[in-house]
């Protein structure tokens, strides 16, 4: 096994690697593309804004590679902006194109309606994550239905297509996707190596891939 | 009430103490800092915050140690205070695995600094400290240096002013309650909390459940920090967060 990380100069790549060194000791973090190769599964991390992101991993040239290990089936994790940048677009400051790995566009949570304070923007802190009626027992991932995770975020996953919605919370009256999958891909939008216990459970299903 | 409020513990530290003072004097070491914040990620702690409570007046942050040390065992957020004072001791402390800094006296004495920091890291990694003391009837000083020295400056301008700067959240502690164990300020958490969008995690004079229960009932605060009554063991963590649970299930 050989899990990559992809370090294109955003967020705490650190704590990421930790988590995993928990359950497996060959973690490399990725400076270059090609180191990309030999890895069996991949993390994107991410933390701030959409387009540097994009920018970033368009100029070190990490977007072909990844595309490539995606391609021959092998598990991809996106993390936080991670997961966001697996989607076709985000209209975060400008409309910018991503990685078009899962359809749908990258959009601003709701706001309040009404003058309450209950949800505010960024959302941070825990919640408490609900499955997609429709996805339930789809995905190896299915029984971490009513865990709690650790969250940081204003944009969030609209997916168009409700098979790819497989964890939801509630926001302002509205669901909003927390885990979007594609057959190997995993995008969460939450912090799994902030969220304790749960965050391990992930993990471990991710690299035991069950 | 919020919807998702956030139990923190907080953690003067000082070299590889933990310690704490009563309004912000008569530092005394409890025990090993590493030891506890273990031990409170256990308990099932939602956020840790570490403040080198003596950081500010040396000019120094010897924290960075004790944050590596987390990443590897403390899988929550952690944030990290006390000292720091430019955008390269940001990156610093950042850099070592902390997943938000604290600056207090550094952003008063130059408000640009906000500004920088946040937009070089994103406001959701900026949170401002603010140390509050009562001067009247609604009326609250910030001070600076770990709650030694008056600015001058009012609470409540001062809030608005870091909102606008690009502040991501604020750690308000009540310098006049910090340590008493004589209950939160609620005064002072709900004229903040009705100030400003940003999440506000109250700090300073923590009673018992009861105390912590009803400042997050009866104002939008984010988040509440606690100190001593965790340290000397007054108090347990589960039980705080199952009481929490009860009431926001009932809420909905």
């Amino acid at each position: 096994m050989n899990v990559s990380i992809i370090d294109y100069g955003t967020g705490n790549i650190k704590s990421i690697s930790r988590i995993f060194k928990k359950f497996e000791n060959n973690i490399n973090i990725v400076n270059e593309p090609k180191e990309i190769k030999n890895s069996t599964h991949l993390v994107l991390p991410g933390v701030g804004a959409f387009p540097k992101a994009m920018e970033l991993l368009n100029k070190k040239n990490f977007i072909p590679e990844i595309k490539e290990h995606v391609l021959k089936g092998k598990p991809l994790l996106g993390i936080c902006l991670g997961m966001q940048l697996l989607f076709s677009s985000s209209n975060e400051i400008r409309k910018t194109a991503g990685l078009d790995l899962i359809k749908g566009e990258v959009i601003k949570l709701p706001e309040n309606e009404t003058k309450s304070k209950k949800f505010k923007i960024p959302n941070v802190g825990w919640h408490q994550i609900t499955i997609n009626k429709i996805n339930i027992n789809k995905s190896i991932y299915s029984d971490l239905s009513k865990a709690k995770f650790y969250f940081v975020h204003s944009y969030y996953c609209k997916t168009d297509d409700e098979n790819c919605n497989l964890f939801h919370i509630k926001f302002n009256k509205s669901k909003i996707c927390v885990i979007a999958q594609k057959d190997n891909i995993i995008g969460t939008q939450f912090h799994p190596e902030k969220s304790g216990e749960n965050g391990f459970r992930l993990i471990k299903k991710f690299i035991r891939n069950k | 009430m919020i919807h998702n409020p956030r139990l923190i513990a907080r953690l003067d530290i000082k070299g590889n103490n933990l310690i704490k003072g009563l309004r912000f004097e008569g530092l005394r070491v409890i025990g090993s800092a590493k030891e506890f914040a273990k031990k409170y990620y256990k308990q099932g702690i939602d956020e840790i915050i570490y403040v080198d409570s003596v950081a500010s007046l040396y000019g120094r942050n010897s924290l960075t140690d004790l944050v590596d040390f987390s990443t590897e065992n403390i899988f929550v957020p952690v944030t990290v205070g006390g000292g720091i004072k430019s955008l390269d001791d940001v990156q610093k402390v950042l850099r070592a695995g902390a997943d938000k800094i604290a600056i207090n006296t550094a952003a008063i004495e130059n408000k640009k600094l906000i500004k920088t920091i946040s937009d070089k890291i994103g406001s959701q990694s900026l949170t401002i400290s603010i140390q509050a003391k009562k001067r009247d009837k609604n009326h609250w000083e910030a001070f600076k240096i770990c709650g030694r020295e008056p600015t001058g400056i009012d609470v409540i301008d001062w809030v608005k002013e870091i909102e606008n700067l690009g502040a991501g959240e604020i750690f308000l502690t009540s310098i006049d309650q910090d340590g008493t164990e004589l209950g939160l300020d609620k005064d002072l958490v709900k004229l903040v909390t009705e100030s400003t969008n940003l999440p506000v995690i109250a700090s300073g004079g923590s009673k018992d459940v009861d105390d912590i229960l009803r400042i997050f009932q009866e104002t939008d605060v984010s988040g509440i920090a606690i100190g001593s009554i965790l340290h000397h063991k007054k108090i347990d963590i589960k039980m705080i967060k199952n009481e929490l649970e009860k009431i926001i299930k009932k809420k909905t």
